[in-house]
């Protein structure tokens, strides 16, 4: 096999496993696979074209032959990629929106906790106030009994 | 009494709103004191105002037996003798009429026994013991205590007597109306006293109809709202359940005392022998104002305290405020931001397809958690409002405190004011501090709860004035005039003092060193003085008690007896609790007022009454008419219903609380009014007689001088003329009077089972009688020969007089002297007219005074056939030397009266 072959090769399986590891990993959506799944079959095209390219190519000339291959190898290289590219652009936006939603939640417990301690201090001035009122009481009774 | 020891079941019970009523605050007391009620003491109202019943807050609902009022067929059916108008009563429960009470009392008989009984039974259940004191309280004056009190009583004692083999010990307190009630109560309260002292005058049993109609009660108390002319509501108030709880009729709330002192059994001790007359209490309390004083010091010290906290909290809900203030503008501004976001993932989740990649899972977790915050920021929207509002709350709550404080700050006054310049009353005297000495007395505050009353006017250096006011009211016998009636203890208060000495004279009282009058007969039976307070307040040798004794068993009461009791609890306060047992109330004679000055109104108003309204007062035997006339010995007439109610209501319309061996004190009385009015009758004629020596200038003599002295003679000559007029008409009133008084003495002696008098007694009677008969056949003989040479001695003098006038020469009738002749001609013809009707009155006197030496001789009669032959004695002659004519109006009350 012929060094171009074996590089297309390593192409197709890496496009194999970026498809693999969306499917199964990242769990990306179906039509977003179809990027380096049409990626891969550029790049198996271009495998094939160039280990059959005497079959195939033989009425093209031996440079066109070339241009056809590495066109096909790109493009499957670049659709992989592109593929990539979309899937992190996705989870940037999703971790800014969950950033967004985490940082509301979280200051909406602050503001939360913080109602709570006002609602404890004035629970305390409340029995503070039921003390002193008491105690009036207390002493306008006792004023009565003395 | 030991505590721990006594196993006595008692039962109070309350009768009518004001019964009900003063046993709710003897339990709020009790409680305060002890946080519960005794095992052995229950608590009981009866009442038929369901009003005031329920205002009874502190009496358990099961004790207390509200009687409806009963249909006027069922009324009528259980009380043929009931008329017509009393069927129903007006206002509330018996409408303040004794009758309906009575007829309430026969239609609920068995609910309150059925009441009483559970009571009494669980007691003895609780207890094991046998023995029974109960304790009944009233108001003489209303419908509902006064009319069933009699009723209940008897009952309830042979209830328990049969029940648990043991007669119960019988307290009753009475409480008699004042002055400024209607007529309506004040003459119920002589109609229930009528009856009591019936009853308890019964000492023997009587039983008919298996009911023992005897005396129940072993001590009966009288007492008074109004006294001394002031309303005493509050001092009872206080004191019927200091008295009660203090000296241990109840000893569940009894002050903690060392040693033993008086129990229920030396109470009926005392007691004994006057069971059958009333008693009452008395109290005195002086008090240093410790309570008030640390109350002073706490509030002061509190006041600056809860100032600054309160200025704390108003800054922290200020901060509170301005929180959440910021808070709900967050709220607000994460409620933007949340939508903001969730169209953020909308957009998000939307681009779909080749070219976008959406984190399903992201979203849903971010969706989530804005799901959360929103959640949640709607309930912190809503905590936010709550706590503005409870912000608000907590400043208005603050607010409050704030006019709290103001209250405090006016409770640290008002108590100042209390302390430094106290509202004392006659049975109350609290130490009046200077602010000085309350700030001084706070340096030492500490100590001041161990040191004694004593020590602590010891250390304020005024030592004399503590015992001015807790040992003198004993040892210079204040005590004794601090009942809670008013009661009059001698009649030399009452009685002017030519009666005292013509009394003292003939050996019916003494006077003493100082003027005192000592009168057997008036004495009551016992007085008991307990004073109590800390060991340490006492001071033997000030307190004088054997002294105090002394002058009361003198002066005041057959026996009298001074109690210390050691009460730790009162380090700084000196109680004198008085028992007057064996009262008497009625009258010391006629024309005398009673004893007991509630007599005077309740009396008037009874008397208002006609006989067809009199049986609104009464009560007992309406209904019974056998028991009646058992013990009346008045026959009555089976099945003729309104005929014995009338025979009931009349018998009650006569009947005197009075004793009638005391009817025999009043002779004494009588007689010496009879024998002061001869003597001011003979002064009188004497003054009368005197006339024939006014001076005639000689008819030779004419002078103007003469003319003058002449004129001056005839002026006074005429004003004595018509002196003698008035005091003769006074005289044959005067004498109407006493007849009157005679007749009415000898009716009751002769209608009443008064016994005859002692023998010593009715000797000095006789000797007065005989006084009396002797100045009155000489008063008959003076006026026999007065009215025949008084107008022959007028004559002569007029005669003269008109001589002298006659002879004046013409040549001195200047203007002047004819101006002079004509006056002196005025006053001779006024002394004529005068002299006319004098000797008129003079003769007219000879009739009732006639009529008055019967009488005498009747009253003779009816002590010699009472008390055999009487020494004959020597008359004495007594003579007035006063100018003026006497005062014949038989008025016995002095003048300040």
């Amino acid at each position: 096999m012929e060094p171009l072959s074996i590089g297309i090769l390593v192409v197709v399986l890496l496009i194999v496993v970026e498809a693999l590891v969306m499917l199964v990993k990242f769990k990306v959506d179906k039509t977003l696979l179809l990027m380096p799944i049409a990626g891969l079959i550029c790049a198996i095209i271009a495998f094939v074209l160039n280990e059959y390219r005497a079959e195939i190519l033989a009425s093209l000339d031996s440079s066109v032959q070339d241009v056809v291959i590495y066109v096909l190898l790109v493009v499957g290289v670049i659709l992989g990629l592109l593929g990539l590219v979309i899937w992190f652009k996705g989870e940037k936006e999703a971790k800014k929106i969950i950033d967004t939603a985490k940082g509301i939640d979280s200051a909406v417990a602050g503001i939360d906790s913080d109602m709570r301690g006002s609602e404890m201090e004035l629970e305390h001035f409340d029995d503070e106030m039921g003390a002193i009122k008491e105690k009036v009481t207390d002493y306008e009774s006792k004023d009565k009994e003395v | 009494m030991e505590k721990g020891e006594d196993t006595v079941n008692r039962i109070v019970i309350g009768i009518g709103g004001q019964g009900g009523y003063i046993v709710n605050n003897l339990l709020k007391l009790l409680k305060s004191k002890t946080g519960k009620t005794p095992k052995n003491e229950e608590f009981l109202i009866i009442d038929t105002d369901q009003a005031s019943a329920n205002a009874c807050t502190e009496v358990e609902e099961r004790r207390k037996i509200v009687l409806n009022r009963p249909d006027t067929i069922l009324m009528k059916n259980a009380n043929r003798w009931l008329p017509d108008p009393y069927l129903a009563a007006a206002g509330a429960g018996c409408g303040q009429h004794r009758i309906y009470g009575r007829a309430m009392y026969n239609v609920h008989r068995e609910r309150i026994f059925s009441a009483i009984g559970t009571a009494a039974s669980e007691l003895r259940n609780r207890t094991g013991g046998k023995d029974f004191f109960i304790l009944m309280v009233c108001a003489l004056g209303g419908g509902t205590g006064s009319s069933m009190l009699l009723d209940i009583a008897i009952d309830i004692r042979d209830w328990i007597s049969k029940q648990f083999g043991s007669q119960p010990v019988m307290f009753g307190i009475g409480i008699l109306p004042s002055s400024k009630e209607s007529v309506l109560p004040t003459g119920n309260a002589l109609g229930a006293l009528k009856e009591l002292h019936f009853l308890m005058s019964h000492s023997k049993e009587i039983i008919i109809e298996d009911k023992n109609y005897s005396n129940p009660f072993k001590l009966f108390f009288l007492l008074g709202r109004d006294l001394q002319g002031q309303n005493r509501d509050e001092e009872l108030e206080r004191a019927i359940p200091r008295f009660l709880l203090d000296l241990g009729f109840l000893p569940g709330g009894m002050v903690e005392t060392k040693g033993k002192w008086l129990d229920l059994n030396d109470l009926q001790n005392r007691a004994r022998g006057y069971e059958n007359r009333f008693d009452s209490l008395g109290y005195y309390e002086c008090v240093f104002p410790s309570d008030k004083l640390f109350l002073f010091y706490d509030i002061e010290d509190e006041i600056p305290v809860v100032r600054q906290r309160l200025v704390e909290i108003e800054a922290r809900t200020g901060d509170i405020r301005g929180k959440t203030d910021l808070q709900r503008g967050e709220l607000e501004r994460f409620e933007g931001r949340i939508r903001d976001v969730q169209r953020e993932i909308e957009r998000y989740e939307s681009a779909r397809g080749l070219l976008s990649h959406v984190n399903a899972r992201a979203t849903v977790d971010a969706k989530a958690k804005l799901d959360r915050a929103k959640k949640k920021l709607s309930d912190l929207k809503e905590g936010v409002f709550n706590l503005e509002i409870r912000v608000s709350d907590a400043e208005e709550e603050k607010r409050l405190m704030e006019r709290k404080l103001e209250r405090l700050d006016a409770l640290k006054n008002k108590l100042l004011r209390d302390i430094t310049s106290p509202e004392n009353t006659r049975s109350y005297h609290q130490i009046e501090l200077s602010e000085d000495e309350v700030r001084d007395l706070k340096k030492s505050r500490e100590d001041m709860t161990n040191l004694s009353f004593l020590e602590i006017m010891r250390k304020l250096d005024r030592e004399d004035e503590y015992f001015r006011w807790t040992h003198s009211p004993v040892n210079e016998g204040d005590v004794i005039f601090n009942p809670m009636v008013n009661y009059r203890h001698a009649i030399e208060n009452t009685m002017t003092a030519s009666y005292i000495d013509i009394l003292n004279d003939y050996g019916f009282l003494t006077v003493d060193a100082r003027g005192n009058v000592v009168n057997e007969e008036e004495k009551f039976g016992h007085f008991i003085a307990v004073l109590s307070t800390r060991a340490d307040n006492f001071d033997d040798g000030r307190l004088g008690g054997g002294a105090f004794k002394s002058m009361v068993t003198e002066r005041f009461a057959k026996d009298a007896d001074v109690l210390k009791l050691d009460a730790p609890a009162r380090a700084h306060s000196f109680a004198i609790y008085t028992l007057m047992i064996g009262l008497q109330p009625w009258a010391a004679g006629p024309g005398l007022p009673p004893r007991l000055r509630e007599f005077e109104w309740i009396e008037k108003a009874y008397g208002e009454s006609d006989f067809s309204k009199l049986q609104r007062h009464h009560s007992l035997f309406y209904g019974t008419n056998k028991p009646f006339s058992i013990i009346t010995d008045i026959p009555y007439t089976p099945g003729a219903e309104e005929k014995n109610r009338d025979m009931v209501t009349s018998y009650w319309q006569s009947y005197e609380v009075i004793e009638p061996g005391v009817i025999w004190e009043n002779v004494p009385i009588v007689l010496a009014q009879c024998l002061k009015m001869f003597d001011d009758l003979l002064v009188g004629l004497d003054i009368a007689g005197a006339i024939k020596n006014a001076r005639v200038p000689d008819p030779e003599s004419y002078s103007i001088a003469n003319l003058t002295m002449l004129i001056h003679e005839l002026e006074n000559a005429s004003k004595n003329m018509e002196k003698v007029k008035h005091w003769t008409k006074e005289a044959g009133r005067g004498f109407t009077h006493l007849k009157d008084e005679l007749d009415e003495l000898m009716s009751r002696l002769k209608g009443t089972d008064a016994g005859r008098p002692a023998e010593e007694k009715a000797e000095k009677m006789l000797r007065m009688i005989d006084d009396s008969t002797r100045n009155l056949e000489i008063l008959l003989d003076r006026i026999d020969a007065m009215s025949n040479s008084f107008s022959n001695d007028i004559e002569v003098f007029v005669e003269n007089a008109r001589g002298f006038l006659g002879n004046i020469p013409s040549d001195a009738t200047t203007s002047g002297v004819i101006r002079q002749i004509t006056k002196a001609e005025t006053e001779i013809s006024r002394i004529r007219e005068n002299s006319m009707k004098a000797v008129n009155g003079i003769k007219e006197m000879g009739g009732p005074l006639a009529t008055l030496l019967s009488s005498l001789k009747e009253l003779k009669s009816v002590l010699e056939s009472e008390g055999g032959e009487a020494e004959d004695v020597v008359f004495e002659e007594r003579k007035g030397t006063g100018v003026e004519l006497p005062d014949l109006s038989l008025n016995l009350r002095r003048k300040e009266e």
